[in-house]
């Protein structure tokens, strides 16, 4: 899927998302490196194709730099690097989604968007104590699609450390 | 009243403007005669404090606000003069005004007791103050009466109709109450031709049963009251209920010359008209004025590969259209500028307050109240100033004891100043008091693990220790200045706005701290820089002069840094690719470097090696911090004309991480934190 | 379109109520924030409704009745002080200046709505 057909899908999707009342809870799925990922749709604020970043000196690998997206200056984080992975060689092809995580906006580098899952809670399994990756506290939970495990992320967890914190200490200082 | 809850924003802004107000002239209050204008303005604001404050029912307020009123009320209309201590209690009694309305603001209740004692004044001021203060209102005396039908006579003077009462209302308003049933009375009707419009000839009698009470009924005719003859009669010949007394506990005296007095404020005029506008509505002219800059830039971008000689008159038009948009920009960012005033004159009153409660004795000297600073600004400069000043009260001046023991006068000095200087506006906090002694400072930085106890470091350092996370400790937290707040969190809240802060002490004479702020966040003069293919913005407003120094003429430091003379000065140089960790990925490093010398707020004079000048623009700010955190060096992005994001430097913070003393190490700081492997949200 | 009401009062706080609440029930509210502000906004039209605090800088509520009611457009036009508790003086001061009735503050927007109706069409 090319960003353009994953934007369209994922306007599809969240149209059906409204009109379908049952549990089901829709998440779109991306691949990066090997691995696939999912985010519930509700926090997928844009998909777009990938463009050329502002760099930011001294920051983390994974922080590829700024970008404009109308008017926003929005953090870019390369999802594969963040997870423990090399940089991504990013190509026009490689797409941006853009989430939203407590009134912040924070892009997502990833390889292409795979699909619009949509799937009930109690599919979706509990990370296991030991699931040896160390990166395990990022992901709330995996769902076995077709024999790929696809797994969750948990936005907060996932960007808190560059993202959420400083921003929630600095509200909470001189009150 | 929920449907009102959405107004209690407003009534508090107002109510600030409104305590300010009658702060203002309490300061100027004398005993005997006073400025007229300015009572009426106190009477003003505490009336109009307690008229919303009982639309809210808040009820502790508004008696209070009530006995307040009539005293400002009794003084200003003459009735009452201040004596001696009188001035300082109204001061008091705004105090108490305030809290009070503090208290409300938060939704809590305030201390119990707060304002008996100015309460009590207040009205053994009102007591006391004349003789018709104790006169009753007996015309509130009223026979409430009782249920059922009645006989209404009703024949209205010429009167009522001149102030635009209808009898036909006051019947529709009866229907509401019962049954009704009117008869008009036509024989005082004259003759066609001798009809005056305006006269009452008409008159009615009226009968309505099953009123609930009698009170209704005269309050439906309580506006023609006095203008028609008027006879409200039980239709039944049962009696009415005993008849209640009600005497109203008003004591307030009618105002003598009302009519007069506002003939007096008539051609003075001299409050300007003003206008409430949401500051989201601003916030939001100010946002589409910088997309219009943006937009302009980018248009003109593209034209002026197109244009040529041809084109004189497209030409020009660009340039008026650029011109324009500079004035609409600047037009909308003064909507949001605003003088210090209102921010500085808290002040004294929290000087007042802790000056009492620390027992020493303090004189607050203002200066610059007028600057004007974008309202944002002022708004977040509250708390850091406060807590400045408390710092500066607390700590930094000596108790009466030790003052007069070292020679200085009893009375300690805190100067509050504030000036426009380079397009950016420095704020002065300071005392005269004992000044930091940098030993101590060091030492208690050692101790707390700030710095290693063989560390050498110059007074300016370690002046800026006090400014460390971890530097003031719990122990010493006072009740005054402690808060658990320390200089750090003043610190990074000035950061915040873009600003600095730090200090200058001499032991024994004193300390001053400088805050300097952007005069708005909005809008940027800045120089485009390139470095190793990447850009950057330069504050204009930091920019002494662009030199091209030879490379014979740079000399290396001991720490790895080089400086460069200019006209006698060495100047520091940053090299902006190494700061910004830059690979030049085959890039030629170009021939000779240009340094663009730049001043730091402070006055020192940096120079910032890049390849390339690329010409000035205006940019409109953008936080990073909105979706990302602050990055040390980076004041700011900005979006360009070709729409992407480029970093504003920021002179002061590349300065210090290009002449850090190793020896400092913050902890916990905002520079670059050790990546946690996760990172989680503790909360 | 519904009835004009001219609201006059220096507390934006006031206003806002007395706008709010008057809107609700159809009104259309043009506010002043004092009595030279009022008379500015007098020259463009009639009003249905002038509903005028008293206390104000520039020109108090009980100058501008008067200066109103000698207008010919607003000699038929109800016009309401809004004063405080029982204050007999500025009552009868307001209706001597030409007032048609009074509403007592605190606001109470049943209050409002009540005394609007006894004295508009």
């Amino acid at each position: 899927m090319n960003a353009e057909e994953a934007v369209l899908a994922t306007v599809e999707a969240i149209a059906a998302g409204r009109e379908t009342s049952s549990d089901a809870k829709q998440y779109v799925s991306f691949a990066a490196g090997d691995e696939q990922y999912a985010v519930d749709i509700i926090s997928v604020r844009e998909i777009k194709g990938w463009t050329d970043v502002t760099s930011l000196p001294n920051q983390p690998d994974h922080v590829r730099g700024v970008l404009n997206l109308r008017g926003a200056v929005l953090p870019i984080i390369d999802l594969q690097c963040r997870l423990g992975g090399g940089l991504t060689e990013t190509s026009p092809r490689h797409v941006i989604v853009i989430v939203a995580v407590d009134d912040r906006q924070v892009g997502l580098l990833v390889d292409a968007v795979s699909d619009i899952l949509s799937t009930s809670d109690e599919r979706i399994q509990p990370v296991p104590e030991t699931s040896g990756r160390e990166d395990a506290r990022v992901f709330s939970g995996f769902l076995t699609e077709e024999d790929q495990m696809v797994a969750m992320l948990d936005l907060p967890r996932l960007l808190g450390s560059e993202v959420l914190d400083s921003a929630l200490h600095e509200q909470t200082e001189l009150q | 009243m929920n449907d009102f809850e959405q107004f209690k924003q407003t009534f508090f802004d107002e109510c600030e403007e409104l305590l300010q107000q009658f702060e203002d002239v309490a300061g100027t209050l004398k005993a005997g005669s006073n400025d007229p204008a300015g009572l009426d303005d106190m009477f003003r604001s505490v009336h109009s404090i307690k008229a919303g404050a009982g639309a809210f029912k808040f009820d502790r307020l508004v008696k209070f606000a009530h006995e307040l009123e009539n005293v400002m009320d009794r003084v200003r209309s003459g009735r009452m003069e201040l004596s001696e201590g009188d001035p300082e209690f109204i001061i008091e009694a705004g105090d108490v005004l305030q809290d009070l309305v503090a208290a409300a603001r938060r939704g809590v209740e305030a201390a119990a007791g707060l304002e008996d004692e100015a309460l009590g004044r207040l009205q053994a001021m009102l007591a006391g103050g004349s003789v018709d203060a104790v006169a009753a209102d007996v015309e509130n005396v009223c026979d409430k009466g009782g249920a059922g039908d009645f006989r209404i006579d009703f024949r209205p003077h010429r009167a009522m109709y001149e102030t635009a009462n209808e009898p036909q209302l006051l019947f529709h308003a009866l229907v509401a109450l019962g049954e009704l049933s009117v008869v008009a009375d036509l024989t005082k009707l004259p003759d066609l031709a001798k009809m005056q419009p305006d006269e009452g000839y008409v008159s009615w009698q009226i009968e309505v049963r099953g009123v609930p009470d009698r009170a209704a009924v005269e309050e439906v005719f309580e506006f023609v009251d006095g203008d028609c003859d008027l006879t409200i009669e039980p239709l039944s010949s049962v009696a009415a209920s005993p008849a209640e007394v009600v005497v109203e506990p008003e004591v307030e005296a009618p105002d003598a010359k009302p009519v007069a007095k506002a003939e007096n404020s008539g051609p003075a005029g001299v409050q300007s008209t003003s206008i409430r506008v949401e500051l989201e509505r601003v916030d939001q002219l100010v946002d589409m004025v910088g997309e219009l800059v943006i937009a302009q830039a980018m248009a003109l971008d593209s034209l002026s590969e197109l244009v040529d000689i041809r084109h004189v008159k497209q030409l020009q038009a660009l340039e008026d259209l650029t011109m324009r948009t500079r004035q609409l920009q600047e037009g909308v960012m003064a909507v949001r500028m605003q003088p210090l005033k209102a921010l500085f004159q808290r002040f004294p009153r929290i000087v007042r307050d802790l000056s009492r409660k620390l027992g020493k004795s303090v004189r607050l000297e203002l200066d610059g109240e007028a600057t004007e600073v974008d309202k944002t600004i002022i708004e977040e400069l509250s708390d850091p100033l406060t807590h400045m000043i408390r710092n500066c009260m607390d700590h930094g001046l000596e108790t009466p004891e030790e003052r007069q023991a070292a020679g200085k006068p009893e009375q300690g000095v805190v100067r509050l100043s504030a000036e426009h200087r380079n397009g950016r506006i420095l704020i002065r906090v300071s005392d005269d008091g004992r000044g930091l002694n940098p030993e101590k400072v060091f030492n208690k930085a050692v101790e707390n693990g700030l710095v290693d106890a063989d560390a050498e470091l110059n007074k300016e350092e370690i002046e800026a220790l006090i400014f460390m996370p971890g530097f003031s400790t719990a122990a010493e937290i006072s009740d005054v200045s402690g808060r658990g707040v320390g200089m750090d969190v003043v610190r990074r809240n000035i950061q915040k706005l873009g600003g600095r802060v730090t200090v200058e002490s001499n032991e024994g004479e004193g300390s001053t701290f400088t805050l300097a702020l952007p005069l708005t966040l909005a809008v940027l003069d800045g120089m485009l820089v390139s470095v190793a293919g990447e850009r950057y913005v330069v504050p204009l407003s930091a920019i002494v002069e662009t030199v091209c120094p030879d490379a014979s003429v740079i000399r290396a430091l001991p720490d790895g840094g080089t400086v460069m003379p200019l006209r006698g000065e060495a100047i520091r140089l940053i090299d902006l690719c190494q700061s910004m960790n830059l690979s030049r990925h085959g890039q030629a490093e170009p021939l000779r470097k240009l340094a663009v010398i730049v001043e730091t707020e402070f006055g020192r004079r940096v120079g910032l090696v890049v390849d390339e000048l690329l010409g000035q623009q205006q940019v409109v700010i953008k936080s990073l911090e909105a979706n990302y955190r602050r990055i040390e060096g980076v004041a700011g992005t900005a979006i360009l004309g070709d729409g992407r994001v480029r970093l504003i430097l920021d002179i002061d913070g590349l300065a210090a991480m290009a002449g850090r003393n190793p020896d400092i190490s913050p902890k916990g700081g905002e520079i670059a934190k050790p990546e946690e492997a996760t990172g989680g949200l503790s909360a | 379109m519904g009835k004009r009401v001219l609201a006059v009062d220096d507390s934006k706080t006031m206003r806002d109520m007395v706008s709010f609440t008057l809107k609700r029930e159809g009104f259309d509210v043009v506010e002043a924030e004092d009595g030279v502000a009022a008379i500015e906004k007098s020259a463009d039209g009639a009003f249905d409704l002038v509903i005028s605090d008293v206390n104000m800088p520039r020109m108090d509520g009980i100058t501008l009745v008067g200066k109103l009611r000698q207008d010919p457009k607003f000699r038929a036009t109800p016009i309401l002080i809004l004063t405080t508790e029982a204050d007999q003086a500025k009552k009868a001061a307001g209706k001597a200046a030409g007032a048609t009735g009074w509403i007592v503050k605190p606001f109470d927007p049943d209050q409002l709505i009540g005394v609007v109706n006894r004295v508009c069409r």
